[in-house]
């Protein structure tokens, strides 16, 4: 049975590495894709493009506009003369945001008025926008606050204002760097795109050609034909993992803080359920465009719906309980625990007790449908 | 399509002119040169991997020669491609049309494509449906046509522009006579519309019918003329022993006669020799001491198979017959008494597929160290059997035991003990030649110092000691058929399922086949074999014909020829046999009239009457080169008569009687 | 080229379509499922962000504190711990991602309006929420002092303070910040990368793998003509897509147009026949069904997702990367598309990413017909 199994081993790794474009594939695009997204997936607003068109042109005004360029937050990129110069500068997607303060708003802010200015932000980016506007809401606040100090003291009273510091501490994380963050999301992502549609195709492929029809009157089992098939895809994908770890290490200089032999035996895990689904999979299919196509409506809503890049939270509650049946879901959760926070199955267990119910699920149903295929 | 611009008659369709073509370090095609003329067929014939495929495909202009020229209807095929491909039709070797089109729309692809206006096509779709007998199936699904429904198609999508040449790749490569014949008729009729055809066979009878033929070897042509004039090159003159034991005559004789070589052919042992009274002197002395039965020794024509053994066989570059003895050791750990031991036993079995049966109860025995041959028409259920058998495919009913194992609950068992060799091809295209024998040899539970020795058998079995590093997909067909068997029969088992083994497989490495499942057969291997060569069914021990998923006839070769067979056949011998074809039939108490080899087969109840009007029929039309003789019936003759009976039974019980 | 020819390649390829239903309502359900899930399920705005308090305090002033947390829709307080280990705890396993300390003499310190330290600790493992999440808090934190001193200044008799200065918040194009009206117009784009390149890869691969290849070369075919011909189901697919995926933005997530219609149209023709002929180039270059889907996934797909400013705001990245995606063509497509969804602006703005997509297209079409070798090797 193991010479058998080995047969099937040497087999497939000579029939996935043979072509070197897919050797390219296999270990050189995962590198490269994550290198691209650690860097590119942030949704810190920063530098926002403004304009500002300043009817009141006083001192007042002025120290407004300075107040919103002291941080990093928003540039003033140009400055308008009227208001028929607005709808073109955010039309053209020259500017995110107007700062337009209207002439009278220095005298307002020195007699007892309250004077008001617009911040007209571009909303065809919801996301950057409300951010910037949080932000903007920080600075007037700050600003106001300043000016009623001074207000104040004219009258003669001083006070000093309820001051309430927070001091924000990020754990795990300390400088809130995306590419902590990143490094395990983009592992079980591409361990799940590789290993699902690497295997289910490959199976696929056999039945297109009908060498399958060959090996299954040998004396091989199906389930000796299944771990072979299977095993490479396997240990592609744990070599793919250590490639990505060194590169996070050497490029990133992120390092796996918690235990490494026990990131690799729950990876196990989460390897041998995608094997289940692709077997699923390709039991189903009959072509390997179809084997692809399926692959990837799995893929898809499994990698969204797995907190990725949407934090489960936000999702509706009936979302949210389909995410329980998303394997990468909880093997990001088991990933990030062991990465980043050292964590161990103290913690993680109810997670990894989830992630092994359902490879096992995966894999009864799959080994079920595939008897029925090979008949 | 363009009938302004006809080539003259007399300048050839078809011309190469020093064609090559070299794939890395090999040479494929070495300065091919040869015309076509209108209204010729051409035969191009050689062993596996001798370039006849490169040819074609370089005269296609689907691949660019490296060196020299060649003109299709006077248009060159590198700079006048589009020209070219307007006057021409190809046929790949391999299936080429849309398996989920049907018929109909993968015809009217191809119309549309050649750009056949809308008023001429439904008069020749019309008439290429009729000609090619696929009226009743134009809405089926390409992929679901019987293989000789596919090469039929496949040729009338090639055929729909009428073009002036036509490149037949293999394309009656696992085809049953019947559907052969029938493809046959269509190229004749093609060739009196003055259509050059250039074709490459496997099988020799077919190009005993070529008007001209190339025999093409390691890239070049060594022989170009008619059949006769080729025939010529054989040296020596050829003695025919008919026998029920050929096989075991040839046996005896090898050795003790001299002379230049002896070979089996179907029913018949040829023995080349020099001097053919002392030959047959002796012979019959060896004979008689053995005690075999003898039908008939006589001297004969060589055949064009004759010359191909001859002149090919004792060439380097094919594998020699030497490693029998090698095979003989290698078997020698199941070599068994010969016992009456049943390997292969069903009962009444049955397979459905939705509404359709694909085999209607069934029941036969296979005794042990038997080579029981599996024959029919296409689509006949011959695969599903062996499937069934093979433990791939469950029946729907009936039972049945392979080495004693219920082939419904011991199929795990069962694959320990079998070899099989499915119709695809299907090994690994994408492995090298021994990563493939490595592979199926591992699975087969082989290693370490026994796997070496099977490694090197396979390889030398298959012939490919220069190909044992190649990447199987550039292999030749033949080259792969071989590499097949190799594997399927790497750990010795004692019962061996070959679907369709020597398929594509030239003459010289089919022996080499034959000779292999003598040799296994001898050892007490139970061989299961299913085959479109007539001569190849001889050499059972047993056959079972089948048609429409039912068993029609059973027994040994003998036995079917002498005894399911009603009707007489008549061996006429003449010019021109296919033009005769036609009004032969007409005759009063002719059933049929069918090419077989270089003559004619006409199938009768009563021989002596039809051999009067036979006679008659030639003295009106003054032919006077004809010999006419009554025969035994060959297998051919048997397979065609068995379930021609079987239609019109079926006509009169009023039921269509399409063939699948 | 012979338009008859290309049309009976097209005809024929439309067949392989419908026989294959499977793949064919995959190429449907796959663009139904990712509108419905960007339309319902995904949005990278916070809400109910899971917090967990260590109140020290214990006052009435902390609980205040905590109900302005409470109130907000960006928070959600799951329980209250005393002692760190309980946040440690929380935190992680993931169950929390913000936890706030509250100091033992919180309340005398505002009392006294003496400065006073709450802390913020997030989870700095999944860092874009966590420093989204922790920004919020300080702003309600700022805002509660804003309150109280309010109410001191009132206290102490000087009647109701006027904030001096008052910001009045427009956002155009979008003036509720739903992010369905920004999402919704970049899945189209999203929709027809997976349609038409995943598509499309396997198309001329399929034909080598099964050996038809062979037989097409044969005829009077045109390497063009085959390449073109195969196109056009597909390109009716990907536009099929494309009004599914505007009238389910405008029926299903209200999402309305406010530019032309027809415009929108026009363009993703224009993208898509880009995104077609980029498949058909994989396709013909690589001559593998498997390794053409996998370049198209991560040559077409990721890039889409990531670097097209779709989700992932262009400006919020680092130079070299923004630079990288002046190549990805959705940049420019997405670009467009709100243009015309939201902003409702038309060529005479949007023209300069319109020509880079025909630039795009046209490349891409003569990419495929040079890679295209019409002969055996």
């Amino acid at each position: 049975m193991l010479r058998r199994i080995q047969r099937m081993l040497i087999k497939e790794f000579l029939q996935m590495l043979r072509d070197p474009r897919m050797r390219v594939v296999i270990f050189g695009v995962p590198v490269i894709q994550m290198t691209i997204m650690a860097f590119a997936l942030t949704t810190d607003v920063m530098n926002i493009r403004t304009a500002v068109l300043d009817m009141d042109k006083t001192p007042a005004s002025r120290e407004l506009i300075e107040s919103f360029t002291a941080g990093n937050y928003f540039r003033i990129s140009s400055y308008l003369q009227s208001d028929r110069e607005l709808s073109g500068v955010l039309d053209r997607g020259d500017v995110r945001a107007v700062l337009q303060i209207p002439s009278g708003f220095g005298k307002d802010i020195h007699s007892e008025r309250t004077a008001t200015f617009q911040l007209i932000t571009d909303g065809t980016d919801s996301n950057s926008t409300a951010i910037a506007l949080g932000y903007a809401g920080m600075i007037v606040s700050e600003y106001s606050d300043a000016r009623q100090m001074d207000r104040l003291a004219r009258k003669g009273i001083t006070t000093k204002p309820v001051q309430i510091e927070t001091v924000s501490r990020a754990w795990f994380n300390p400088n809130q760097e995306s590419r902590f963050y990143y490094v395990p999301s983009l592992i079980a992502t591409m361990l799940f795109i590789f290993s699902l549609m690497l295997t289910s195709i490959g199976i696929v492929r056999e039945k297109e050609i009908g060498t399958i029809e060959q090996v299954m009157v040998t004396p091989i089992r199906s389930l000796e034909f299944i771990l072979g098939k299977t095993i490479p895809y396997m240990i592609t994908g744990y070599i793919s993992m250590t490639i990505m770890l060194c590169v996070a290490f050497v490029v990133f200089d992120v390092h796996v803080r918690g235990s490494l032999p026990f990131l690799y035996a729950v990876t196990g895990i989460y390897l041998v359920g995608n094997m289940g689904l692709a077997l699923i999979i390709s039991g189903s299919a009959s072509t390997q465009q179809q084997a692809l196509l399926t692959s990837f409506l799995v893929l898809m809503p499994s990698v969204m719906l797995s907190g990725f890049m949407f934090p489960l939270n936000n999702m509706p509650d009936p979302v949210r309980y389909a995410t329980l049946f998303n394997p990468m879901r909880w093997y990001l959760e088991i990933l990030r625990g062991i990465v980043m926070k050292d964590v161990g199955l103290a913690v993680l267990w109810p997670a990894i007790t989830a992630q092994a119910g359902l490879s096992l699920t995966f894999l009864i149903v799959a080994a079920a449908r595939f008897k029925k295929t090979l008949s | 399509m363009q009938p302004n611009t006809t080539t003259p008659e007399n300048l050839p369709a078809i011309e190469a002119d020093g064609l090559s073509k070299t794939f890395g370090e090999v040479k494929a095609v070495d300065r091919l040169t040869l015309q076509v003329y209108p209204g010729e067929i051409f035969g191009l014939v050689g062993p596996d991997g001798a370039g006849k495929s490169t040819s074609l495909r370089m005269l296609a202009s689907i691949m660019d020669p490296s060196s020299g020229s060649a003109r299709i209807a006077g248009c060159d095929v590198s700079r006048e491609a589009a020209k070219v491909k307007e006057h021409l039709a190809y046929m790949s070797q391999q299936f080429g049309l849309y398996r989920d089109l049907t018929v109909q729309e993968n015809i009217d692809f191809y119309a549309d494509l050649y750009g056949v206006t809308q008023k001429g096509r439904k008069a020749r779709i019309e008439e290429l449906l009729d000609f090619s007998h696929m009226r009743p199936f134009v809405n089926r699904r390409a992929g679901d046509l019987s293989g000789g429904m596919k090469q039929k198609l496949q040729l009338a999508c090639a055929l729909i522009h009428t073009p002036k040449v036509l490149l037949l790749d293999e394309p009656t490569n696992g085809v049953d006579p019947l559907s052969r014949r029938d493809f046959w008729r269509i190229l004749h009729r093609l060739r009196q519309d003055r259509v050059s055809i250039l074709l490459t066979t496997a099988y020799l009878d077919e190009a005993e019918r070529c008007d001209r033929v190339g025999l093409i070897n390691q890239g070049r042509i060594i022989a170009v003329g008619t059949p006769e004039e080729i025939k010529r090159l054989m040296q020596g003159r050829i003695l025919t022993i008919r026998s029920n034991e050929a096989r075991k005559i040839l046996a005896i004789l090898q050795g003790r006669l001299s002379t230049i070589s002896a070979n089996v052919f179907g029913d018949t042992v040829h023995l080349v020799c020099r001097d053919i009274e002392e030959t047959e002197k002796l012979a019959r002395q060896v004979i008689q001491e053995a005690g075999y039965p003898v039908n008939q020794i006589q001297e004969a024509p060589p055949t064009l198979e004759d010359v191909f053994v001859s002149v090919l066989g004792h060439d380097g570059s094919h594998p020699t017959r030497k490693p029998l003895r090698q095979q003989k050791q290698a078997f020698a750990s199941h070599a068994a008494t010969a016992s009456r031991e049943i390997a292969v036993e069903v009962q009444h079995l049955t397979r459905r597929f939705d509404s359709f049966i694909a085999v209607d109860d069934m029941s036969f025995q296979v005794q042990r160290g038997q080579i029981f041959g599996f024959l029919g028409p296409n689509g006949a259920g011959k695969s599903t059997t062996i499937r069934m058998l093979c433990g791939l495919l469950r029946p729907s009913s009936g039972n049945g035991t392979v080495a004693g194992f219920n082939i419904r609950t011991e199929t795990e068992e069962i694959k320990l003990r079998i070899g099989y060799m499915s119709q695809k091809f299907s090994l690994y295209e994408d492995l090298t030649v021994e990563e493939n024998i490595d592979f199926y040899g591992g699975i087969y539970g082989l290693s370490g110092n026994r796997l070496d020795l099977r490694r090197d058998w396979a390889v030398e079995m298959a012939g490919l000691t220069e190909h044992r590093k190649s990447l199987t997909a550039v292999l030749s067909g033949g080259w792969k058929q071989r590499l097949a068997l190799a594997c399927a029969i790497l750990h010795e088992p004692p019962i061996v399922f070959l679907d369709e083994p020597t398929s594509g497989v030239d003459p010289l490495s089919r022996r080499r086949f034959w000779d292999l499942i003598y040799s296994m057969a001898d050892q007490g291997i139970t061989v299961f074999v299913t085959t479109h060569y007539m001569e190849e069914a001889e050499y059972c021990d047993r056959i079972a014909l089948i048609y429409g998923g039912k068993m029609i006839a059973a027994g040994s070769p003998l036995e079917l020829k002498t005894r399911s067979m009603q009707d007489e056949i008549i061996d006429l011998r003449c010019p021109d046999p296919q033009a005769l074809a036609e009004p032969l039939r007409l005759l009063p108490g002719v059933r049929d009239a069918a090419l077989f080899g270089s003559g004619l087969h006409i199938v009768t109840a009563d021989a002596e009457a039809a051999r009067k009007e036979i006679n008659r029929f030639l003295q009106e039309n003054s032919i006077a080169e004809a010999t006419l003789a009554t025969i035994l019936p060959s297998m051919e003759d048997v397979f065609v008569s068995l379930i021609e009976e079987v239609d019109r039974r079926n006509l009169s019980a009023d039921q269509p009687g399409d063939r699948p | 080229m012979n338009l008859r020819r290309l049309a009976a390649v097209a005809r024929k390829e439309t067949l392989h379509l419908i026989r294959d239903w499977r793949s064919l309502t995959l190429a449907l359900a796959i663009p139904l499922i990712l509108i419905l899930l960007y339309g319902y399920a995904l949005t990278l705005d916070l809400r109910q962000v899971p917090t967990v308090v260590w109140d020290q305090s214990k006052t009435s002033t902390s609980r205040e504190l905590l109900s302005l947390f409470q109130n907000s829709p960006s928070f959600s307080i799951r329980g209250y711990y005393d002692s760190f280990t309980g946040l440690q705890k929380e935190l992680d396993s993931g169950r929390a991602m913000i936890a706030l300390v509250i100091p033992a003499d919180f309340a005398n310190k505002v009392q006294a309006a003496k400065p006073v330290k709450i802390q913020i600790i997030g989870d700095g493992s999944d860092a874009n929420t966590s420093r989204l999440s922790m920004n919020y808090a300080a702003a309600v934190a700022g805002l509660f002092a804003r309150t109280v001193a309010a109410e001191q200044m009132q206290l102490k008799g000087r009647g109701e303070l006027k904030p001096p200065v008052e910001m009045k918040e427009r956002s155009w194009y979008n003036p509720d910040l739903r992010s369905q009206n920004v999402l919704i117009p970049g899945i189209i784009a999203l929709v027809m990368i997976v349609v038409a390149a995943m598509l499309t890869s396997t198309t001329i691969a399929r034909e080598w793998e099964t050996g038809t290849m062979e037989q097409l070369i044969s005829t009077p075919l045109r390497a063009p003509e085959l390449i073109f011909g195969k196109v056009v189901p597909y390109f009716v697919i990907g536009m099929t897509d494309v009004v599914m995926a505007v009238l389910m933005g405008k029926y299903i997530f209200a999402v309305p147009i406010v530019g032309s219609t027809l415009l929108l149209f026009a363009m993703s023709a224009l993208f898509l026949i880009g995104a077609l002929f980029f498949g058909m180039t994989l396709s013909i270059t690589l001559k593998s069904q498997v390794l053409a889907n996998q370049i198209a996934i991560v040559a077409g797909f990721l890039p889409t997702l990531l670097l097209s400013g779709f989700v992932f705001a262009i400006e919020n990245m680092p130079l070299p990367l923004q630079l990288i995606t002046y190549i990805v063509p959705a940049r420019y497509f997405i670009a467009i598309l709100r243009g015309i969804y939201l902003k409702g602006i038309g060529l005479e703005i949007l023209w300069a990413d319109a020509l880079f997509l025909g630039i795009y297209s046209l490349f891409m079409i003569i990419r495929a017909n040079r890679a295209f070798k019409f002969k055996l090797e």
